[in-house]
């Protein structure tokens, strides 16, 4: 019976002989030509595996890989021998790889907005629980130093407006100190923790005392609210897990991920301008100062900034002009009749502010 | 004398790959990672198990216990070293040294992970049930490897071509496979030759000489490579073209671009595929007179190193 002859390699050359195979129970016995029933080579059914290329199974006999023999797919033998392979070597990797390609795709997709949903709305809550006020006010001024270094501060801007602001009722968890940096950029922030930077570029632009009352509620609202912390925690964790679980990826791939994770974060930081917007106005109204002055300030803004076409608002960190203007207007409605004049003390530090910045 | 020709060839198709880099990614993200040694056993069992030469597979059987371990130490000594560079920093109070001090101590441990990486690797690779070796000396390897960086640094990289050449051979002479070993041939001045003609004629053309000197690269690392036993040998010939390049790498980067990456295994096994069909081994000596005479070596260290630092390991 030619049939029965297979190719043996037995580990100690890279000569190939004839053998005949036979599986008794769950082991392989391979004889030499002869056939002589003493002479068999006993190999355990739980230490082999096997490789299929072209027309041969490559069946190997021991963990090691140096013993093996070469079956090819039309004898009878590999189908016995691929079944007896195969019950020894059902593990849930195989299986897995067995799945088609549409079913693993939906396993990808569901564990990559497992991951988008548990930071988006898990980890920061828990990241502001376990960082107390305290804490959050040394790490924001550890960045507040950093952020400043080399900046030109306006001292004396800087004085009128944080009397400016402490006459206001701001925060009742952060101290609220108020630094204007001198530079034309139209942008104000706010640190964790109560910093808060406004340049002197922005309060050239704004026409009111109300208009600065809102631009310090917005801010005062991230501090609040600990939105930069929040955020943080969310960027960096999901960076971190991106980077450990693709790290097998290729670039392209890598970047994709990355720039999906990005467009959520700056989703993310939408939410948080539209959440400091509201909260800003609620403050406003617990100052008795209109809420109005916070659309006035959205219209100022959007005056000097060339919009963004609305098809491409997804790559916005704030929500588009217009649109916070419509929710400004809509909050205010009912505060319509609300006549709130600014104090005059805050009416004179305004103009005080207005002078040392515009001199500048 | 009589001559025997052997041919490689990949047999692997992009589908399975791609399942299992997706089942490997699923099983990464859902252990947040842990499974990463497993996953690189299993590609590169895939890997081996679909390269052939005279029809025969390669075999790795390294495995995800031996890899995990690996790395977990790996892990541990980038722990100690940035742990001692923060105590240089904070305890000391040199605060600029500290940061510095996981760097400077790379050129002692890219050697180090180079020499296990190869020794790990090369034991668990298997051809015609015959062991892989390799059999360099950490220390030699060390020397070369820090005498390299000092010169290349000095000569502000002119001497980086003689430098592979030397990391290149002093490797290949290393590896065996069963009782026959490698030898590389190359010579750093005509590397270096290659290396300034090709750089400056591919800025000169625009980058289309980049398909030659890719070719020229390809042939120099082939053309130079024999394997010996005893008094016979096997050289190693290139016969790749300058056309095959070309399609090679834009088809690539077309199926790159075009699938947003996820086309990435389909364009290894073409890569695979290319490299194989483009090698032919013609001699005296013969592959089926191998013995076994390797020893086996099952200590993942080095490998995970090399890979925690991303340096492409070659074969």
């Amino acid at each position: 019976m030619e049939d029965s002859l297979f190719e043996y390699f037995n580990g100690v050359s890279s000569k190939s002989y004839q053998v005949r195979i036979e599986v008794i129970k769950d082991e392989i016995y391979v004889f030499d030509t002869s056939y002589n029933q003493d002479n068999g080579l006993r190999y355990s059914l739980k230490d082999c595996s096997y490789v299929v290329l072209k027309n041969n199974a490559f069946i190997y006999l021991n963990k090691g890989a140096t013993e093996y023999i070469v079956v090819p797919l039309h004898s009878e033998f590999y189908v016995e021998l691929a079944t007896a392979i195969k019950n020894a070597d059902s593990t849930w990797y195989t299986k897995l790889l067995q799945q088609k390609w549409y079913t693993l795709g939906g396993g990808v997709a569901i564990i990559l907005i497992t991951v988008y949903l548990f930071f988006t709305f898990l980890v920061p809550p828990i990241v502001l629980k376990f960082v107390s006020a305290k804490e959050e006010i040394s790490i924001g001024n550890n960045f507040y130093s950093s952020v400043t270094e080399g900046e030109h501060i306006d001292t004396a801007g800087t004085f009128i407006i944080q009397k400016f602001a402490d006459n206001l009722k701001l925060s009742k968890t952060y101290p609220i100190n108020v630094t204007v940096v001198d530079d034309s950029i139209v942008n104000a922030f706010a640190l964790p923790g109560g910093h808060i930077v406004v340049y002197s570029g922005i309060i050239n632009k704004l026409e009111n005392a109300q208009e600065l009352v809102a631009l310090l509620s917005h801010e005062t609202s991230h501090v609040n609210k600990r939105h930069s912390l929040a955020s943080m925690a969310s960027r960096f964790s999901t960076s971190l897990l991106f980077s450990v679980i693709t790290k097998d990826f290729n670039g392209v791939s890598k970047g994709l991920i990355e720039n999906v994770n990005m467009l959520q974060v700056l989703k993310y930081s939408r939410q948080l301008e539209s959440e400091a917007d509201y909260e800003g106005m609620k403050l406003m109204v617990s100052n008795n100062i209109n809420p109005v002055g916070m659309k006035w300030l959205m219209e100022d803004l959007k005056k000097l900034n060339r919009e963004i076409p609305a098809s491409m608002s997804f790559l916005s960190t704030h929500p588009l002009t217009d649109q916070r203007i419509n929710d400004a207007d809509l909050f205010c409605i009912k505060y319509k009749e609300m006549n709130a004049p600014v104090p005059d003390v805050q009416q004179s530090l305004w103009e005080e502010l207005r002078k040392v910045c515009n001199t500048q | 004398m009589e001559q025997n020709t052997y041919r490689l060839s990949y047999l692997g198709k992009g589908i399975d790959l791609f399942k299992i880099q997706i089942v490997n990614f699923i099983l990464n993200a859902i252990t947040l990672g842990i499974y990463y040694p497993w996953a690189k056993a299993k590609k590169l069992q895939y890997l081996y198990s679909t390269t052939t030469i005279d029809g025969h597979p390669f075999a790795f059987t390294g495995t995800g216990k031996e890899m995990f371990k690996g790395f977990i130490r790996a892990v541990l000594l980038f722990i100690a070293l940035i742990g001692v560079g923060l105590y240089i920093s904070i305890g000391l109070h040199m605060s600029q040294f500290g940061p510095l001090f996981p760097y400077l101590a790379l050129p002692f441990i890219i050697p180090i992970a180079i020499h296990g990486a190869y020794k790990y690797r090369m034991a668990k690779t298997v051809w015609k049930g015959i062991r892989f070796g390799y059999t360099g000396d950490r220390k030699e390897l060390m020397l070369l490897f820090i005498k390299g960086l000092f010169l290349t640094i000095i000569t502000l990289g002119i001497y980086g071509a003689w430098f592979q050449m030397d990391l290149r051979k002093y490797i290949f002479q290393n590896i065996k496979v069963g009782d026959a070993a490698f030898k590389y041939h190359g010579d750093g001045g005509k590397y270096f030759s290659i290396i300034i003609v090709g750089y400056l004629l591919t800025i000169l053309t625009l980058g289309i000489y980049g398909f030659w000197w890719q070719k020229k690269l390809f042939d120099y690392f082939v053309n130079n490579l024999e394997l010996v036993k005893d008094d016979k040998k096997i050289n190693f010939y290139s016969i790749a073209t300058v056309g095959g390049f070309f399609e090679l790498v834009v088809l690539n980067l077309l199926l790159i671009v075009f699938t947003v990456g996820i086309a990435f295994p389909w364009t290894i096994v073409r890569t695979m595929k290319f490299f194989t069909d483009n090698i032919v081994l013609e001699g005296e000596m013969s592959l089926d007179e191998l013995q076994q005479s390797q020893s086996d070596f099952s200590n993942a260290t080095g490998d995970d190193i090399t890979d925690i630092l991303d340096l492409g390991i070659v074969i």
